[in-house]
């Protein structure tokens, strides 16, 4: 039942509003990343794919909810259950002594009836059951629930009565897991019931067998009744035992016939028989078709208890919200707004001898020359002439060097660097830059043009691309350093 | 497997190309920090692929290089002759760790160093064109002379994959394209398989961590159908209910047909979201965003029932249960008795139950309001007159909402966990449920049909159509 109080618990809770339990699931969950010693993703992971981590997680959690003091219906709903199978058998075996006593009646002087007793303790108790399938099957066919109106109504009325005082009873009237397993606990009552009545009725039998003399014997009032035909229905009663137990075990033709009650004669039809040897057969009869099918329904209903208590997915929508609190993925969102970068053209720019250009980068060299000042290259639009650009960024590091050398005591009105946008910057760059900054003095503006080429034309820089320039060169806190784009042309 | 022995890939290249991506997909985890800026990873990472706690195989994330060019200057100064290149590094790390200066590339190159079995994944971006600027870098790898493969990601729409394929042979065994942006399972498996090659001792535990992978993505889809069949057989079966006092000014039934429609989508929609949530989280993905064109859902789509009830019982029913049980009162006492009147016990109290309850509710139908709360909190369940919106009653509107759950699960399936951004739900083509066997039609057609039903007589369509709903969608979506 530890089980069953966890899962309700934990379904309750969830269900609840997440203040209630945030804290301790928070709690839990950085012990238990540490205790695992794994990336978050790796806990998220091992939650989705193993049910027993899921499983030793919850009980965790619902351990410090508990020590917490958060009311939680578990523990009184599991007594309450507890309760009333308890109640179940004790009704059950109550009813099956009555019955037992009942069927085993005897008037003076004669024989306890045969049918009597088989139809009470035998026939009835497989009706019962047949009917029980009956229902069940009817139940799957037409795709409803097993328990049905009753059952329904009668979780409500107790789930009312019992957890009033400790829970909010709509809320626990919407557990769709705790539904499933509860559907065969309600079904294990009657079945505890059934077990505990034929018990019952055994008990009652046995005694009367070893305190009293019981004869037995049957009789029908139309004569014609053939012994035969009992005959036939004491060979199928007694099939399943008669290949194995004694003989006196399944009565013979003779014997059936022979015990048949004459009222008038007040004697069996045959007098030499002996009316007590039919206790084997009712014996066994109520044994093997009342109590054991019950035991054998009891067991698997038990078992489909347990499978289900143990199948629980925990992947109802509360659970994800548990996961999500205690595993937050780390997800990042930050935009610069890239329509804040001032568009360059070639009316913008100052177009005097104290501008140089740097064309960083391998590509400047690969794309060749005759691109780079084609016709509608931004460098053309820009009015660079080739004499004012100088190449850095490519194999080797001894441009860079030339350049920083060139550039030092030069006073330059702006300087531009045309890096290839679809390459993001690096340490390189960056370091170059510093030093630049240094050479020119902290008052030149720097502007970096992310330019794109491909098979021969010049498109603008993606988005993307100018957002990652940005972002980056950000961080150097250098105010004279911009990012341009090109305008539309 | 001692970590000595661990199969290690140590996952390099240039800055900001994808390694981290490259690592989230195999492993996939979207924890893994990714971002638009180079530099998001500044010190190398290790992550462990593991079963039951027991690690197959380890993938080192390191920052990239920053200063290839430098760093390579430096080695050659540091070394005479091959055979001296990897006491070079050594010295190049002893250097320069802790200095601030060459971190990225110290960072890099520490674990391509430690004893046992390393190999190294070179990642490349083929959609942009090779630039004799990374030499540098392949230069340096080559000094290390570990196991090692290229691998050319994707990061925009452009393929230069022809000009990187000659250079990168030149200094790597094995060259392969590995999209981590796109990658399936398919070419994530065919991925691990290649690491196996590269070491004899490697492929036992890499053909492990297939298999785990494969197993992983079964249970991935069973779990997904569970939470798609509980969410359609939830949202076909759904009824929404309104109280309402007869003859009251908001009492008008348009004005409840809208306020009804309007609740009924809203709970859909939430359905649909917690489902969806429910899948992403299967997949190891936090909440994703959606683009797509939402569902229209009109009044007429729906069942529109109107009536009065009492513990959630019509007066039909309530007067045939009350006949039951005034029969079974009237029977006991006639067993009491002993058989006295011959059945008339049984009919007699059929009838007294039967008719009681008729008229009596009829009474209680009348003067009731949704004023009385306190008998409804005495008793839950649904009592007084109701205008109740549904289950779904246009088959069509059904399958649409079957239709967008199976086009979702398509894409959270294939989606790489390095991928970012939105999930794009309306360019998906195939996996519906046009596709599917005759055989898994019927079960959704069946299943559709008791909800409905069920959702008719304000029942729970139960556990098992839920279940027998989840197999057939599971079983579509592997063979799919």
């Amino acid at each position: 039942m530890t089980e069953l109080r966890d899962f309700l618990d934990a379904e309750y809770a969830l269900q609840r509003d997440e203040s209630a339990w945030e804290g301790a699931a928070k709690k839990v969950a950085a012990s238990a990343l540490v205790q695992a010693n794994v990336s978050v993703g790796e806990m998220r992971q091992r939650l989705s794919s193993q049910p027993e981590a899921r499983r030793s997680l919850v009980k965790q959690w619902l351990v410090t909810l508990r020590e917490q003091g958060v009311p939680l219906p578990g523990d009184s709903m599991v007594r309450a259950y507890v309760g009333l199978g308890g109640l179940a058998i004790a009704l059950g075996a109550i009813f099956g002594l009555v019955a037992g006593k009942t069927a085993l009646m005897t008037t003076a002087g004669q024989p306890i009836n045969l049918w009597l007793f088989l139809g009470v303790l035998v026939f009835l108790q497989v009706g019962l059951l047949l009917a029980g399938f009956v229902f069940a099957a009817v139940a799957k066919v037409r795709g409803k629930e097993w328990l049905g109106l009753l059952g329904r109504f009668s979780q409500t009325i107790f789930r009312w009565k019992w957890v009033k005082h400790h829970a909010e009873r709509e809320m626990l009237g919407a557990l769709p897991e705790t539904s499933r397993v509860e559907q065969w606990i309600w079904l294990g009552f009657t079945q505890r019931f059934a077990v505990a009545f034929n018990l019952g009725a055994a008990i009652s039998f046995v005694a009367l067998l070893l305190f009293s003399e019981l004869q037995f014997g049957w009789s029908t009032t139309p004569d014609s009744f053939k012994s035969t035909a009992l005959e036939s229905l004491v060979d199928v009663l007694a099939a399943p035992w008669a290949w194995a137990a004694p003989e006196s075990w399944s009565p013979s033709a003779d014997f059936i016939a022979g015990t048949r009650w004459e009222t008038l004669e007040g004697n069996f039809r045959n007098p030499s028989v002996d009316g007590r040897e039919w206790w084997p057969f009712l014996l066994m009869s109520l044994l093997v078709w009342g109590l054991l099918p019950r035991i054998l329904l009891l067991s698997w209903m038990e078992s489909r208890k347990r499978k289900a208590l143990q199948s629980l997915t925990w992947n109802h929508r509360g659970y994800q919200r548990w996961v999500e609190i205690m595993f937050p993925l780390q997800a990042c969102s930050t935009r610069t707004p890239v329509d804040a970068i001032e568009e360059v053209t070639a009316s913008s720019t100052k177009q005097s001898d104290s501008r140089k250009g740097i064309l960083w980068g391998a590509w400047p060299l690969e794309i060749g020359e005759e691109n780079l000042f084609a016709r509608h290259s931004p460098l053309t639009a820009l009015h660079f002439p080739s004499s004012s650009l100088v190449y850095a960024g490519g194999q080797g590091l001894e441009q860079e060097a030339d350049i920083i050398t060139q550039l030092s005591g030069s006073k330059l009105a702006e300087l531009w660097v045309f890096v290839e946008a679809g390459e993001s910057p690096d340490k390189r760059l960056t370091s170059f830059l510093g030093k630049l900054r240094q050479t020119v003095g902290k008052d030149c503006p720097i502007h970096i043009l992310p330019l794109e080429h491909h098979a021969g034309q010049w498109p603008a820089a993606s988005d993307r691309d100018l957002e990652i320039w940005t972002r980056t060169l950000s961080s150097l806190r250098d105010r004279q350093l911009s990012v341009r784009r090109i305008a539309a042309s | 497997m001692s970590s000595e022995s661990l199969p290690t890939f140590v996952v390099v290249g240039h800055v900001n190309k994808g390694k981290s991506s490259v690592v989230a997909t195999l492993l996939e985890d979207p924890s893994i920090p990714i971002d638009l800026v180079p530099g998001t990873t500044t010190e190398a990472a290790a992550y462990d692929f593991k079963i039951d706690g027991k690690s197959i195989f380890r993938l080192i994330d390191t920052p990239g290089f920053q200063e290839a060019e430098a760093t390579l200057e430096q080695l050659k100064m540091r070394s005479q002759n091959a055979g001296d290149h990897q006491n070079a590094i050594r010295d190049f790390i002893k250097q320069f760790d802790g200095s601030g200066r060459f971190h990225d590339e110290v960072e890099l190159l520490r674990p391509l160093l430690q004893v046992g079995p390393v190999g190294l994944l070179y990642v490349v971006d083929a959609s942009r064109p090779y630039r004799a600027t990374h030499e540098a870098e392949m230069e340096i790898l080559r000094w290390l002379g570990r196991p090692g493969m290229a691998l050319m990601n994707r990061i925009g729409p452009e393929d230069h994959a022809e000009s990187w394929r000659p250079v990168l042979q030149q200094f790597f065994s094995v060259v392969r394209d590995f999209n981590a942006h796109e990658a399936n399972m398919e070419a994530r498996l065919g991925l691990l398989a290649t690491f196996g090659e590269l070491h004899v001792d490697w492929k036992e535990p890499l053909k492990t961590a297939m298999d785990s992978f494969a197993a992983r993505a079964k249970q991935r889809v069973s779990a997904s159908a569970s939470a798609l069949a509980q969410f359609l057989v939830e949202a076909w079966s759904h009824v929404e209910t309104m109280n309402y006092t007869p003859g009251s000014a908001d009492s008008g039934a348009n004005l409840e047909g809208d306020k009804l429609s309007s609740r009924y989508e809203k709970h859909l929609r939430k359905l649909e979201a917690d489902a969806r949530r429910t899948v992403e989280a299967v997949y190891g993905f936090a909440p994703l965003d959606h683009l797509e064109q939402n569902f229209n859902l009109t009044p007429e789509d729906l069942f529109d029932q109107e009536g009065w009830r009492f513990f959630g019982l019509t007066q039909t029913q309530l007067t045939a249960r009350a006949a039951a049980a005034g029969g079974v009162v009237g029977g006991s006492l006639e067993l009491i008795t002993g058989g006295l009147s011959f059945g008339a016990g049984v009919a007699l109290g059929s009838a007294v139950g039967a008719a009681g309850v008729w008229f009596g509710s009829h009474r209680v139908a009348k003067h009731w309001t949704p004023k009385h709360t306190r008998f409804a909190k005495l008793f839950p369940g649904q009592h007084g007159h109701m205008r109740a919106f549904g289950p779904i009653a246009n088959d069509a509107f059904a399958y649409v909402l079957l239709d967008r759950a199976l086009v979702h699960l398509r894409v959270v399936q294939h989606r790489a966990h390095a991928r970012q951004g939105p999930l794009n739900l309306d360019d998906t083509a195939g996996f519906r449920v046009g596709d599917m066997a005759a055989a898994q039609r019927k079960v959704v057609d069946r299943t559709l049909h008791a909800c409905q039903s069920a959702g008719k007589q304000k029942q729970n369509p139960g556990a098992e159509l839920v279940e027998n709903l989840a197999s057939c969608l599971q079983a579509f979506a592997q063979g799919s």
